[in-house]
């Protein structure tokens, strides 16, 4: 996420020139389509025909309502309402329904531990867990209203407490276990959280992350917590300490619960979560969504965007912390009554095998992973996908930023085996839900782009002035139309929230990324407005840079960002991640510098080409495009405590320094 | 005749009137990979079903849910007594079947050859049961309880290549270490086994014999480049073998097919136990009897059911496992023993009551004669007459039920201590020993009049025996004997007296253990009985009785008086009893039954072992064991537990 010095810069910014041609195309393969659950345009068409009665139709015939809404939008730019006055519970729709059905004995989630234990809740055992744990919740004192902070690595209490709070109206905070206790605290205090919900230690790379430990430093300055449930996962190497009286054993207070909680008719609008975006810089900012039409995006995303059928494994690889994770591992799945695969640890542990062991261990049938994951396996060689039988897999999707055709065609290639559609979803912690993304039975895929709007969606690339911008002029991304799983405010701040989402654009949302729509109204996004090089007055995406730079085969990952240069206002930087097998010359910096001029244009071509082992990257796997600017201009390095690895950043920063002396 | 609905009258003259055409439907609710040529042939003393037929037993509990999307469905739950849980999808399942069926090719394990798993109820020995017979080799699984004299005598009649085994077993909180009996077992009975593999679930030592034995992880690597697929099988040949008795040096092994026994239990299990899909079932046996084959594994697989399997004690730590069980799992259907039942009724009804056993539908019962009086505990006390309570009747050789009730189809009334008719297309009978058909209320020997899908066509490789203790031992009359004692009543239902040969004879009155023992247990004080006759000069025989008492209640001489007036006023002044024992257990099979023969021993001061007519569970060990600890009992004051 962008922060908001930076998006002051974008405004001076007008359109960004687009020079990378894409001509391959990939229409649904004909037996998917016969078999999918959207096969025609119908959808669309719909919507544009009557959009709340499409929103509508769908809500009753996919969810369960306790009540009725009596009115399906109320839009006060930029306040909407959905649903209003239907009752509705999150939990209920994820789990009560199919436990009263077949689906009892299904599994609801799959989960898969780092050191390779394993645990099937099937939705029973999910019913019994949830009932049990907003039992606790109560009995510490947590009611409707309240917030609740869980800050958890990937374990199956992750879930369960999310559920939990939504079945008695809790909204919850989720706090992605890779953040510090500075990170924590900002969000716990932000939130005014009664509860904590935490782990004694993570499993990371088989080392001991003591995460009970960072939150008993946060909660130094948090005396909103009342009282903290702490799951036992590594025991006692995680150094744990109970505080007498305020925190407690999940498995001793589980053990004394009683099973039976009904869930609570809430209010459509009822708050369902609280999940901040950005930390870097200020105060967080606390994305709020709420029950009904949230769970209906989601929902019907999860079943039309990746096929979602009872009998298929999806693997969604996020982490929970991220809106991913909790759109699409939990609340979206599980409404669909799915079989949602968890994994805890990291991908390359114990070795760089384990993604695609995972894979033929559980049959997966659908892989939802990230650009960052794909481009990371590249580096590695195909021949860990390679030695894995996956031919389980029919559906491939891509979250988090936008892939570069050479990634998209690998993955194609090496793990969909040529095979399987993969669905590029364009959206954010905002949206919710997936907003622009091919419906895999129907639409064409041309690989980098996100291809069109969902149904019932409003999309649009203008330019400064809001106008719509021509076919393949690139400008800035926005919608036109409120969406049900939208955000309805910041926690606490809607000030904020007017001035960053709609005061760009009067009654459109601004989504602070750049696009460009072509001559068949795809979307190609270009990367978030600010990460855009301005190159002697043509505007380029870095985006676009980084795919030319990794389609060449030296190439594993690259990240572009334009230095601030006397003459031409902006020069192109290059950090270039070499894959296995190349070595860092002079004349690969020049071949590649040539290659970008080829595949781009002249203007585009790299005024330095640094090479580096890894990038610095968010814990989401981001980029950090902000700290190569800075090292790139010669300054100290902003904010870093974000980084999976803050002194790589340093070190890279020191050699740069010393390589531009040498070059000098 | 109004007792029996026409719902399950029409289903009982469909099979009369037609016993193949019958069972060839019964036979198309399964997947076959080719379909029978002719439906049935019997070749006296042996027979076939589904000649012609092509299917595997492992692919249709398996791979063919899995081909059909219930890839994610729960399939196995695995419980012990220590709280451990894991619960498996039809997926993962198949998966780890295949490794193993890849691993046992590696062992060299190819279509017909044997292997004794001598496991705990466990997710490895099941996936390895799959395994087996996915490959087409044939399991011989025995129960790891049995010391090493049954174990090598089970090695020995099924000529094992290998045997796969545990280094403990959970029992009452205690670690039962196996590899050491399989060591003792393979000096007795070594001659074909190859290799012994041993799955390590404990950190202790291990006695480890180089070049012989290997541990689980090495076992699987044996998979590397093997293929994992199923071999498609004939209708008759074999699945499984699986010992039935331990009276002599060589037990009698039945045999169970792939088609024809799948067809039987798959049957069975929907129109006695009304199994479906994606419920929750719990057979409380063990994988070492016949029930654990049938019921634990192959008919809810088959199914497509999520099915537990329970290792360790039912009542560890305390009876509240039990029930914690039913409620955390949202039990549907429950397969338990009249032993269970019993146990569990010593504990009362209170640790039940704390438990939500609302999601259960159903209880069925088998392997002894469930008592009224414990029937009515479980059905009225703990179940508050909410869902049935069932009694039914097979044996090891029958592979599931015969005598039941078709509660799947339509349920008839239940007559307490009455395992209710013949299933439809089962056509039995009673008769004399001498071959007379008996009428209403006449007791006889139980006997099959015409083969059925599940029933086992031979002994392995014993085919003589097979027709000598089974199909011959009525003179002229060409039926199979079952060995249990029993009458009809005017609806038809059966009433079991006992077995056979342990009917005691009181002045030419013919009176069976199980209606003496039931007497007793209507007395309020009694929590088990078993009797024996002890022979009498005057009478022929009378009764000898051995009391288990309820907590709380004392032996003395006045409770022994109304006891004795108990049985009287139930059974009338023929059932005259010559004394009554107090005792703190009675002898039992591992699978629960009650030995009647070491009660005789114990009458009769006499080992057990030299009583030939043991026909049940069991080995003469353990009955020797028994037989010990029952004489030092009743010579020695009973304690006031």
């Amino acid at each position: 996420m962008a922060n908001g010095d930076e998006r002051t810069e974008v405004r001076n910014q007008i359109v960004v020139e687009t020079l990378l041609k894409e001509e391959r195309r990939f229409p649904p393969p004909p037996e998917f389509r016969e078999k999918a659950w959207v096969k025609d345009w119908t959808p669309w068409e719909e919507a544009e025909r009557d959009l709340e009665g499409f929103w509508a139709k769908h809500a009753e015939a996919e969810l369960h309502w306790f009540r009725k809404w009596e009115k399906v939008l109320e839009w006060n730019v930029p306040w909407a309402k959905w649903f209003v006055g239907g009752l509705i519970n999150a939990c209920y729709n994820c789990v009560d329904r199919h436990a009263q059905s077949w689906r009892r004995t299904k599994a609801a989630i799959v989960w898969e531990g780092e050191p390779g234990n394993w645990r099937v809740l099937t939705y029973q055992d999910l019913h019994r867990e949830v009932q049990k744990f907003a039992n606790v919740l109560k009995g510490l004192g947590v009611q409707k209203g309240d917030r609740v902070t869980i800050y958890l690595g990937m374990v199956p209490e992750l879930p369960i407490a999310m559920l939990a709070c939504a079945r008695i109206g809790a909204p919850h905070s989720v706090v992605f276990g890779g953040f510090s206790s500075d990170a924590l605290r900002d969000r716990i205090q932000d939130a005014q959280a009664k509860v904590l919900i935490t782990q004694d230690g993570a499993w990371r790379r088989g080392n001991i992350v003591p995460l009970k430990q960072f939150a008993d430093k946060a909660l130094e300055e948090c005396p909103s917590v009342e009282k903290v449930v702490v799951v036992r996962r590594v025991g006692e190497p995680s150094g744990a300490r109970l505080m007498e009286g305020r925190d407690f054993w999940w498995d001793e207070l589980m053990a004394k619960a009683d099973p039976v909680c009904p869930a609570e008719p809430l209010d459509a609008e009822h708050p369902l979560y609280i999940l901040y975006t950005s930390g870097t810089t200020g105060k967080p900012k606390g994305v709020l969504h709420t029950t009904g039409g949230y769970l209906l995006g989601v929902h019907l995303t999860t079943k039309w965007v990746f096929d979602l059928k009872d009998e298929d494994y999806y693997w969604c690889t996020a982490d929970i912390g991220w809106v991913t994770g909790h759109s699409y591992i939990v609340y979206g799945p599980l409404s669909n009554g799915g079989t949602s695969v968890m994994y805890e640890g990291a991908p390359d542990w114990p070795d760089r095998d384990r993604f695609w062991a995972i894979v033929e261990k559980y049959r997966i049938n659908i892989l939802y992973t990230s650009p960052t994951l794909i481009r990371t396996v590249m580096r590695w060689g195909p021949e860990y996908p390679a030695r894995h039988d996956l031919s389980s897999l029919r559906l491939l999707g891509t979250v988090g930023e936008p892939i570069n055709p050479e990634a998209w065609m690998w993955y194609h290639e090496h793990i969909g085996r040529g095979r399987c559609p993969i669905v590029d979803t364009w959206w954010q912690t905002e949206t919710g839900m997936i907003m622009i993304t091919p419906i895999p039975g129907v639409v064409t895929t041309k690989p980098g782009s996100a291809t069109i709007p969902f149904p019932g969606v409003g999309a649009e690339v203008v330019d400064e002035q809001g106008n719509p911008c021509p076919p393949n002029v690139g400008g800035y991304l926005v919608l036109t139309r409120p969406w049900p799983a939208m955000l309805r405010t910041f926690w606490g701040d809607p000030e904020r929230y007017v001035q960053t989402y709609w005061s760009r654009f009067p009654g459109r949302y601004f989504t602070s990324d750049g696009a460009r729509k072509d001559e068949d109204g795809y979307f190609w996004v270009t990367g978030r407005v600010d990460d855009v090089v301005n190159v002697a007055g043509h505007r380029l995406s870095n985006i676009e840079i980084e795919s030319a730079l990794v389609a060449h085969p030296a190439v594993a990952e690259a990240a572009v960002i334009g230095r601030s240069d006397p003459l031409k206002g902006q020069a192109v930087s290059a950090f270039v991640v070499l894959k296995a097998g190349y070595e860092p010359n002079e004349g690969l910096k020049d071949e590649l510098r040539e290659w970008v001029a080829q595949k781009i244009s002249p203007i585009a071509r790299p005024s330095d080409v640094f090479f580096c082992a890894d990038l610095p990257k968010t814990r989401s796997a981001k980029i950090m495009r902000r700290l190569l600017r800075d090292i790139a201009e010669g300054r100290a390095l902003g904010d870093t405590t974000t980084l999976t690895d803050p002194a790589v950043v340093e070190e890279m920063r020191q050699r740069y320094i010393a390589e531009g002396k040498e070059e000098a | 005749m109004q007792v029996i609905n026409p719902v399950v009258r029409r289903w009982v003259e469909a099979a009369r009137e037609d016993p193949e055409g019958f069972w060839a439907r019964a036979a198309e609710k399964l997947p076959w990979f080719r379909r029978w040529d002719r439906v049935f042939e019997w070749d006296f003393p042996t027979f076939r079903w589904f000649i012609g037929g092509r299917t595997n037993l492992a692919y249709n509990c398996l791979d063919y849910h899995v081909a059909a999307g219930r890839s994610g469905q729960a399939a196995l739950i695995y419980i012990n007594e220590r709280g451990e849980r894991r619960t498996y999808t039809y997926a993962q399942l198949l998966r780890e079947v295949r490794r193993l069926a890849a691993a046992l090719r590696g062992m060299g394990i190819k279509k017909g050859d044997r292997l004794t798993i001598y496991m705990p109820t466990s997710p490895e020995a099941i996936m390895l049961m799959l395994a087996t017979v996915r490959v087409g080799a044939i399991h011989s699984v025995v129960f790891a309880g049995f010391g090493a004299g049954a174990l090598a005598d089970r090695i020995a009649a099924s000529g094992s290549r290998l045997v796969f085994t545990a280094d403990v077993t959970y029992r009452k909180g205690r670690d039962v270490r196996l590899k050491e009996i399989v060591d003792e077992a393979l000096k007795a009975a070594g001659d074909t086994v190859e290799h012994v593999v041993v799955w390590r679930r404990t950190d202790q030592d291990v006695p480890m014999s180089p070049g012989r034995d290997l541990f689980w992880a090495d076992f699987l690597k044996r998979a590397e480049g093997q293929p994992d697929g199923w071999v498609e099988m004939e209708s008759n040949e074999p699945a499984y073998i699986l010992a039935t008795s331990g009276t002599t040096a060589k037990p009698k092994l039945a045999v169970h097919t792939h088609g024809s026994y799948q067809v039987g239990i798959h049957s069975t299990g929907r129109w006695c136990f009304g199994l479906r899909p994606g419920e929750v079932w719990w057979s409380t046996s063990d994988i070492g009897w016949v029930v654990g084959h049938s019921y634990i594994v192959y008919a809810p697989l088959l199914v497509g059911c999520a099915t537990i399997a329970y290792e360790g004690a039912l009542d560890h730590p305390g009876p509240e496992t039990f029930w914690r069980v039913v409620e955390d799992f949202g039990v549907t259907g429950i397969f338990t023993s009249p032993t269970a039942v019993r146990l569990l009724m010593r504990y009362g009804s209170e640790p039940a009551r704390k438990f939500d056993l609302s999601s259960l539908e159903r209880v069925v019962c088998a392997g002894e004669v469930l008592n009224a009086p414990a029937w009515e505990w479980l059905q009225k006390d703990v179940l508050n007459d909410r869902v049935p309570v069932i009694d039914h009747w097979w044996q090891t050789e029958t592979g599931g039920p015969v005598i039941g009730n078709p509660y799947g189809l339509a349920m008839l009334p239940i007559k307490p201590g009455s395992a209710s008719i013949p299933l439809p297309g089962m056509e039995v009978g009673v008769m004399t020993p001498e071959g007379q058909e008996c009428g209403p209320g006449e007791k006889g020997i139980l006997v099959i009049k015409r083969p059925f899908p599940s029933l086992t066509p031979t002994l392995w490789g014993e085919p003589e025996r097979y027709a000598r203790d089974y199909w011959q031992r009525i003179p002229g009359r060409q039926v199979y004997f079952t060995g249990d004692s029993a009458q009809l009543d005017g609806d038809g239902y059966v009433w079991f007296a006992g077995r056979a040969d342990e009917i005691i004879k009181i002045a030419a009155h013919r009176i069976g253990t199980i209606e003496v023992e039931t007497a007793f247990l209507k007395h309020p004080a009694v929590a088990e009985a078993g009797v024996t006759g002890r022979p009498d000069e005057v009478r022929g025989e009378v009764i000898s009785a051995f009391v288990v008492l309820k907590q709380g209640y004392r032996p003395s001489e006045e409770l022994r008086r109304e006891l004795i007036e108990t049985v009287r006023r139930e059974l009338g002044p023929v059932a005259v009893i010559g004394e009554v024992n107090f005792v703190n257990m009675l002898p039992k099979t591992r699978s629960g039954k009650i030995m009647r023969r070491v009660l005789k021993a114990v009458i009769l001061n006499r080992d057990p072992g030299d009583i030939t007519t043991i026909e049940d569970e069991g080995s003469v060990e353990e009955a020797r064991q028994a037989w010990q600890q029952m004489r030092a009992e009743i010579q020695a004051p009973v304690s006031d537990s």
